[in-house]
């Protein structure tokens, strides 16, 4: 199959992305986000699903990841 | 006092009401001890003394040359035991004046490092957005032999054991910041552990977050 037209992922399939890198985590884990406290990865989950301020900081810490990788590696596994 | 002297007064502030201000004081337990072994004098603030009104009593009578501020922060100032804020934008950046100062806090360099560097601050080394970090719940009572928040915080650490053992604030920033790439280049290319390859994406962060205003030849 050819995609030939630019593809727009909705709100509710960003969330499910965003869920299902947030599912990787170790179980036995813990996030700290500055001031916002420390989450385990199901509070991060529930967040993420409501898109309120925290959810919203994690869709942003994924998506600069996933739009990172491109780069990573001239950026890390260059020897400069 | 003469200058020599002044230049050798270190503050840590070390606020431990939650969990992440818990485990920067610990990790800045690292940083002491180093300081105290060159010769520094440190002054901890820790606990209830991470206070507003002894923090900046300190500064006035003791003219530390470098101060590392750990806690929660926001855009325009960073925080205390209990986030009783402690240097604000607009309110009393102007103490820092004259000094190196690295906050370990959340987005404080965005705004308050500005101002800070502007009311003559020599350099604030901080972060530009939310500062990130993974803990191992089976860690929680020993901060320090935590794997996943070593990952981040050595690092960290790298800023001020530089400072200390000589380099200017510009070869501190270099030295964390390569500490940092060449963690993400283990997990990348090396059998790290599937706990570490989870951390990557907020290493990545912290990395590209981290920043260096003022002097970038500045000295303890």
């Amino acid at each position: 199959m050819t995609i030939s037209q630019p593809y727009t992922v909705s709100e509710a399939e960003l969330i499910e992305l965003i869920v299902a890198r947030i599912r990787t985590l170790p179980e036995n884990s813990g996030i700290s986000i500055g001031g916002d406290g420390e989450f385990t990865k199901e509070q991060m989950i529930g967040h993420v699903k409501k898109v309120d301020k925290i959810g919203k900081k994690m869709i942003e810490v994924e998506l600069n990841y996933l739009q990172s990788l491109k780069n990573l590696t001239n950026e890390f596994l260059s020897d400069e | 006092m003469s200058f020599c002297q002044m230049s050798k007064i270190i503050v840590v502030t070390q606020p431990d009401f939650d969990l992440a201000t818990r485990y920067l004081s610990a990790w800045a337990e690292e940083i002491i001890k180093l300081a105290k072994t060159h010769g520094n004098t440190v002054i901890d603030l820790k606990g209830s003394r991470a206070n507003r009104a002894e923090l900046e009593s300190i500064i006035k009578k003791r003219h530390p040359r470098f101060i590392v501020l750990n806690g929660h922060g926001s855009n325009d100032e960073i925080a205390g035991q209990d986030n009783e804020s402690l240097v604000k934008k607009g309110m009393n950046e102007a103490i820092v004046t004259n000094t190196i100062v690295y906050a370990i806090s959340c987005s404080s360099a965005k705004l308050l490092g500005v101002a800070a560097i502007e009311k003559g601050a020599l350099c604030y080394l901080g972060y530009e957005d939310d500062f990130i970090f993974l803990n191992d719940h089976s860690k929680l009572n020993k901060p320090l032999q935590d794997p996943l928040a070593q990952l981040f915080l050595e690092p960290s650490n790298k800023v001020s054991m530089a400072l200390i053992k000589g380099h200017t604030t510009g070869k501190a920033y270099r030295k964390s910041k390569e500490m940092l790439r060449q963690t993400i280049r283990r997990i990348l290319t090396s059998e790290a552990s599937y706990e570490e390859k989870a951390c990557l994406r907020y290493l990545l962060w912290n990395y590209q977050h981290f920043t260096c205003i003022g002097s970038t030849n500045a000295m303890l």
